[in-house]
């Protein structure tokens, strides 16, 4: 296989939301920096809006104040957030989307030229095409290059220091080395860990990207980063088979979430992002179900409305509709996805200082991979990616150590082993067997949508041996070609973030958010757990740190 | 859920293998012969990122019947003003949608 070594003074790892972003700012603020994107398919259409999106989530609207969004975001958390992360992030709430619009995103405005608000905190827009901006804001600078098709399976680190990463390129056939003084992590958040709600032929068909595995993850927790609340699972209500949202038909339409007999149910336990969620679990439970969302009082423009709407963002749900009949004849139908771990909608994700340095010395982290932030959405992310360009920026115009002989070796081994999993005996088990293991034991013994999310301590210590076990044989199985390489680290990725997800469930001896961490042992909320439960890896096995709370006007610095 | 790709109309420009967020389509064969391939079908996400790249509309997108599709797909043809939808079941047109890029969703 041909090599490729590729340095820079920033490689920025994804080329989703943040990562673009974060590329364009750093440019701007220097000029001469040499920038570099390994982006594991293609920036103009990858990661969670390949598709687009349908609305602009998290914006200060006419009247409030980012300390507005700092106390939803905290409250829907039920406290367990970094005030301090929530706040700087939504200071620049505003000027990253008045950014976005002059990049070419269109949003919709009144006769005064006011952005229409929906609600409190979203604005409206057409995101058909906002990942082809953002990746043209990146392209258009003059040193930052992009590298496509690049998948990065581990980190160069040394003493707690980052001086690249390694990867491959399955489409190429190039096995890639990056040396870089400074690392940004921004790869998303991890799907594909539980078995999903439809596992045969449309397995992929799922909320988030099916092809965000938790790499970012999973190459910082095997580095020894500190990682933060994994336990705070997400899990998206969504419309029943396309798994489309629910939300534009909610808040779109006004429309209410009612059981099989008609009743209003989402009053009953309450509006936060768990509890709908929980409520259409209960509803289901005592027999009550299926439930809908429902929409057959809608007018037929409305229903005309929809159609457009999800053709902007989920096209498949438009289809359903077309096929099946529309809205207007059938109230959409219900579920509750598996969960996912995601920092942009709940709190997981690396433990950063405030400016976004992870625990790993020169190495940031931002979006959906960046914790303690949780509601973040698309323009949180781009204002982490501002916040920790930066910083990296300003760091990179202090000393930095030079790189020890070791790394290049480091790197070399890492690729052998990669190139050495062509040589596993192809009567093992298959990648796909290791995974659907993988999200069977989550299922059952984590929480997953058979147990209607709860779980016990007896089962999550059966689910850690049995994703322990898994470990041993997916480094045993058979790889036939590089896309097959790329699976087999996929479900390794995806395992080490499994292990972290239990140790995380298990560490939080309460019930703080149903359904997102349903504890059936410790069913109720205490106090007792008002802090973060954090986590190393080490020597094979997760280590949890208990840590106060961060004030929302503090300037947080690792102190190790 | 995946995508059909019709070799009779496909000009082998392998914009779709580019684009595509899994890296599933393989373009195969050479010269006039050079075709898209769905290499991995249930590894599709259903994003149509392929759909709308396509400058032929050789690429059709449809629901697997495991969650309840019944054969109708869905075309997009994308112009700089517009996205011509098209849903299509049995050789017939059930709606064709157009959605202009100028303007935001109403929700």
């Amino acid at each position: 296989m041909e090599t490729k070594i590729i340095t820079a003074d920033l490689l920025i790892i994804g080329g989703g939301a943040a990562g673009c972003y974060a590329a364009k700012q750093a440019a701007l603020r220097n000029p001469q920096l040499k920038i570099v994107i390994a982006e594991k398919a293609d920036v103009r259409r990858s990661g969670c809006l390949a598709a687009g999106v349908n609305a602009l989530n998290a914006y200060i609207t006419k009247g409030k104040t980012p300390d507005f969004y700092v106390d939803y975001a905290k409250n829907d958390a039920n406290g367990i957030v970094r005030e301090d992360l929530l706040l700087t992030l939504s200071q620049r709430l505003n000027q990253v989307t008045a950014d976005l619009e002059k990049m070419g995103l269109v949003i919709l405005k009144d006769e005064n030229g006011d952005y229409v608000p929906r609600g409190n905190r979203n604005i409206k827009i057409n995101g058909e095409n906002i990942k082809e901006i953002l990746a043209k804001g990146a392209r258009r600078q003059r040193h930052v290059k992009i590298v496509n098709h690049v998948n990065i399976t581990d980190f160069l680190v040394q003493d707690q220091q980052i001086y690249g990463a390694v990867g491959f390129s399955p489409k190429d056939q190039v096995a890639y080395t990056f040396y870089a003084k400074a690392v940004l992590v921004a790869t998303g958040g991890a799907s594909g860990l539980y078995r999903p709600n439809n596992p045969g032929f449309s397995k992929h068909k799922m909320w988030y990207p099916p092809f965000n595995t938790g790499a970012g993850y999973a190459m910082g927790i095997r580095a020894g980063a500190e990682m933060t609340t994994f336990e705070m699972r997400f899990i998206a209500l969504r419309c029943k088979d396309t798994i489309a949202p629910t939300g534009t038909i909610a808040q779109g339409v006004g429309a209410k979430q009612i059981n099989q007999l008609g009743e209003v149910y989402e009053t009953k336990y309450g509006l936060k992002t768990s509890e709908r969620v929980y409520g259409t679990v209960q509803e289901n439970k005592a027999g009550r179900g299926p439930c809908y969302l429902k929409t057959t009082d809608i007018t037929d423009q409305q229903e005309q409305d929809l159609y457009h709407a999800y053709l902007n963002m989920n096209p498949a749900q438009t289809l359903r509709w077309l096929e099946n009949g529309g809205p207007k004849t059938h109230n959409v139908e219900i579920e509750g996805t598996e969960p996912y771990i995601v920092g942009g909608h709940c709190a997981s994700g690396y433990w950063v200082s405030t400016d976004r340095q992870t625990t790993i010395h020169g190495l940031f982290a931002a979006g959906d991979v960046a914790g303690g932030a949780p509601q973040k959405y698309v323009t949180g992310a781009l204002a982490e990616g501002d916040i920790a360009a930066e910083a990296i920026v300003a760091q990179l115009q202090t000393n930095y150590p030079p790189q020890p002989a070791t790394i290049a070796q480091q790197a070399d081994a890492l690729i052998q082993r990669g190139l050495a999993y062509f040589e596993n005996d192809p009567n093992n088990s298959s990648i796909a067997t290791v995974e659907q293991s993988m999200q069977a034991v989550m299922d059952q013994y984590a929480g997953g949508i058979s147990q209607y999310y709860g779980y016990t301590e007896a089962g999550l210590k059966i689910a850690a041996n049995k994703i322990k076990q898994l470990q041993q044989t997916i480094e045993q199985a058979p790889v036939t070609n590089m896309h097959a390489l790329m699976s087999l680290y996929e479900v390794k990725e995806r395992l080490v973030v499994c292990l972290c997800v239990i140790a995380h469930l298990a560490a939080r001896k309460e019930t703080r958010w149903h359904s997102f961490a349903e504890n059936l042992d410790f069913p109720e909320t205490d106090a007792q757990f008002n802090k973060y439960v954090n986590s190393i890896y080490k020597d094979g096995d997760i280590q949890i740190i208990y840590r106060d709370f961060v004030k929302r006007d503090d300037v947080y610095e690792h102190s190790n | 859920m995946s995508i059909r790709i019709d070799p009779a109309k496909c000009n082998g420009c392998g914009r779709c293998a580019e684009i595509c967020p899994g890296n599933l389509i393989q373009m195969v064969g050479s010269g006039k012969d050079r075709k898209a391939q769905m290499a991995y079908p249930d590894e599709c996400w259903g994003c149509m990122s392929c759909v709308k790249v396509c400058p032929v509309q050789a690429i059709e997108f449809y629901i697997g019947s495991d969650i309840g599709g019944q054969g109708a797909s869905l075309t997009a043809a994308v112009s700089k003003k517009e996205i011509d939808w098209t849903a299509c079941k049995d050789g017939c047109i059930l709606q064709q949608i157009i959605t202009e890029r100028q303007k935001a969703n109403k929700y």
